[in-house]
């Protein structure tokens, strides 16, 4: 279970005002990620379907988890929301 | 026979005498004095406008103590202030709080200059410098806190530099590096230069203005009243950074870059809010940008050029930054507003409108924010603070130790770099260069998030707002009007 303590990310939601900090285990998806990232943003930001996820220019997967994506303590994520 | 005034006036406040038992290196030492180290020959030409000697000082001082002390009499009751509208006091307990402090710091820095500046005449100014900075604390602190029996927020007049409230802690890594730990010669550039010549000066002068329309005389001649002194001992500035472009020209457009972006940011917190936010909108003559517009860049661009000197590398960025950088973070501090001292309001329909006016460009990015969080205020009912709060924590920049609002809403320019085996995050490019240049100065210190992940500082937002920044139910922001606004109404928003 130690392996799959939460980290630390830096998560920004694209139309949002600052970078908020989340935590996600490294099992956890990338779309959980994504979600949990919107739902952070949401008093300022509404949530949308079909948002991504990128780590710099990278679009992350979404059924990939948070390990095998690569992600490491302190990253910085970015959340493009989805058109609706 | 006595003396003429030009006759004794030098010797009173420009002495300066050969050393026989010590070298000047070791009265002055480089470490202490600043850089480039010059012998005394070379600062002997040194003087300032005002050639003040202390006998006149002390008495315009009275003269300006006396008139503070009668306005504060006239109306500067609890009586009066009850009478401005809540988001002005909000902007009395935003300066209130991070104004005396700083001042304080100021003393120090001032003192070290009255000891290891380099020509009589600049130590002399700086006793003054100093002098000045102490009654800076003093008035602040005399008039708004003794509010705190009628405001509690108000105690945050004396309490915020005490605590590891998010903005205090930024606070002290900007004033303690500016006015405790700086040399006179960095000290001078980028107090006297940069922050005082550059934006405080300034912007006291239009601070007291819209006190005046306000119709606020207290803060009015408090402010007016501090601007005098700092319009002097700012003369400090110039001839400084004229000997260092003299000798060293690299690193008075480094001291300039770096400190114009520190103070920067930090300006905009401060003065961004009160200018655009919380002056009453009938109040408000010009907008932020455009006060900075007409009276900061014109007239520190042409004192750059005076001295030789570039506009900083990261110039476009600052002028974007202009439309965007402190609505960004009003709109951060709105939504964690239990983390700060004093209330924030929601900018009205009308009020959006004129800030759509004033930045066409970059308003429209902000519009759609605070249209949900009308939309949540609406949903929530009025008195429901937490539905329009956020509960995740928050980034911090490692330099200027701000959240994490540079650049757009679009593309937010924070910055992940690695340093010694630790992980730094950079609000923007020029923060991240400063932290470049200077790591063994800024490497050792710990963000709020650096706290939190550390175990020191709780990461449950109650508890941190509460055991580690200092705040309680009292004393913690909330929305000016706890979300009673006739225009949230449904029916006032269908008519329209």
């Amino acid at each position: 279970m130690r392996d799959d303590a939460p980290i630390p990310v830096y998560g920004f939601v694209r139309g949002d005002t600052l970078g908020l900090l989340v935590l996600v285990r490294p099992s956890d998806s990338i779309a959980t990620l994504a979600t949990t990232l919107g739902e952070a943003a949401s008093v300022r930001v509404a949530p949308t379907r079909g948002a991504r996820l990128f780590a710099g220019e990278r679009e992350l997967d979404p059924r990939a988890s948070v390990a095998a994506a690569g992600l490491t303590p302190l990253d910085r994520v970015d959340l493009v929301p989805g058109a609706e | 026979m006595l003396l003429k005034r030009h006759e004794w006036l030098d010797l009173a406040r420009k002495l300066d005498w050969q050393y026989s038992y010590v070298a000047e290196r070791d009265v002055f030492p480089e470490a202490m004095s600043g850089r480039p180290w010059l012998e005394h020959a070379e600062w002997s030409d040194w003087d300032e406008p005002y050639r003040t000697s202390y006998s006149e000082y002390v008495a315009t001082q009275h003269e300006k103590e006396a008139a503070v002390h009668a306005v504060r009499d006239a109306v500067g009751r609890v009586a009066d202030f009850e009478r401005h509208d809540r988001a002005w006091l909000s902007a009395l307990k935003l300066h209130a709080a991070t104004l005396p402090l700083a001042e304080f710091a100021a003393v120090v820095g001032n003192l070290r200059a009255a000891r290891f500046g380099r020509d009589g005449a600049w130590r002399t100014m700086a006793t003054l410098g100093a002098l000045d900075e102490l009654r800076h604390t003093q008035i602040p602190l005399t008039v708004l806190h003794d509010l705190v029996a009628w405001d509690p927020q108000f105690d945050w007049t004396h309490r915020l530099f005490h605590t590891n409230e998010w903005v205090a802690v930024a606070a002290r890594h900007f004033a303690d590096e500016l006015l405790l730990a700086s040399n006179p010669v960095e000290f001078a550039v980028a107090t006297h230069f940069v922050f005082e010549t550059g934006f405080t000066n300034l912007q006291f002068v239009a601070l007291s203005a819209v006190a005046h329309a306000v119709g606020d005389r207290m803060f009015e001649k408090m402010v007016q009243s501090i601007q005098t002194d700092e319009a002097r001992h700012a003369q400090i500035g110039g001839p400084v950074v004229k000997k260092v472009c003299e000798h060293d020209r690299p690193y008075a457009q480094y001291l300039v870059d770096k400190w114009f972006w520190r103070s920067w940011h930090f300006f905009a917190v401060v003065t961004g809010f009160a200018m655009d936010y919380l002056t009453p909108l009938a109040h408000r003559k010009n907008s932020f940008r455009e006060f900075m517009q007409e009276w900061v860049l014109e007239q520190f661009e042409r004192t750059l050029r005076d001295h030789g000197l570039e506009r900083p590398w990261y110039w476009e960025e600052f002028e974007r930054s202009l439309g965007y950088y402190h609505h960004q973070v009003y709109a951060s501090a709105y939504s964690y507003r239990a983390t700060v001292w004093f209330d924030l309001p929601l900018p009205s329909p009308e009020e959006r409108a004129w800030l759509a006016e004033k930045y066409p460009e970059s308003w429209p990015d902000f519009a759609p924010i605070w249209e949900r969080v009308s939309d949540r205020w609406r949903a929530s009912g009025p008195g429901v603070e937490w539905y329009t709060h956020g509960v995740t924590p928050v980034g911090f920049c490692s330099l200027c130790q701000l959240v994490l609002s540079a650049g757009t809403p679009r593309e937010n320019s924070a910055c992940v770099r690695d340093h010694g085996g630790r992980r730094y995050i950079f609000c923007s490019a020029p923060c991240a260069w400063i932290f470049e240049h200077e790591p063994e100065r800024y490497a050792g210190h710990r963000t709020i998030v650096d706290r939190i992940l550390a175990g020191e500082a709780p990461a449950n937002l109650i508890a941190l707002v509460r055991d580690y920044f200092g705040l309680n139910e009292a004393t913690w922001g909330k929305d000016s009007s706890r979300g009673r606004y006739p225009w949230l109404t449904p029916a006032v928003g269908s008519a329209k």
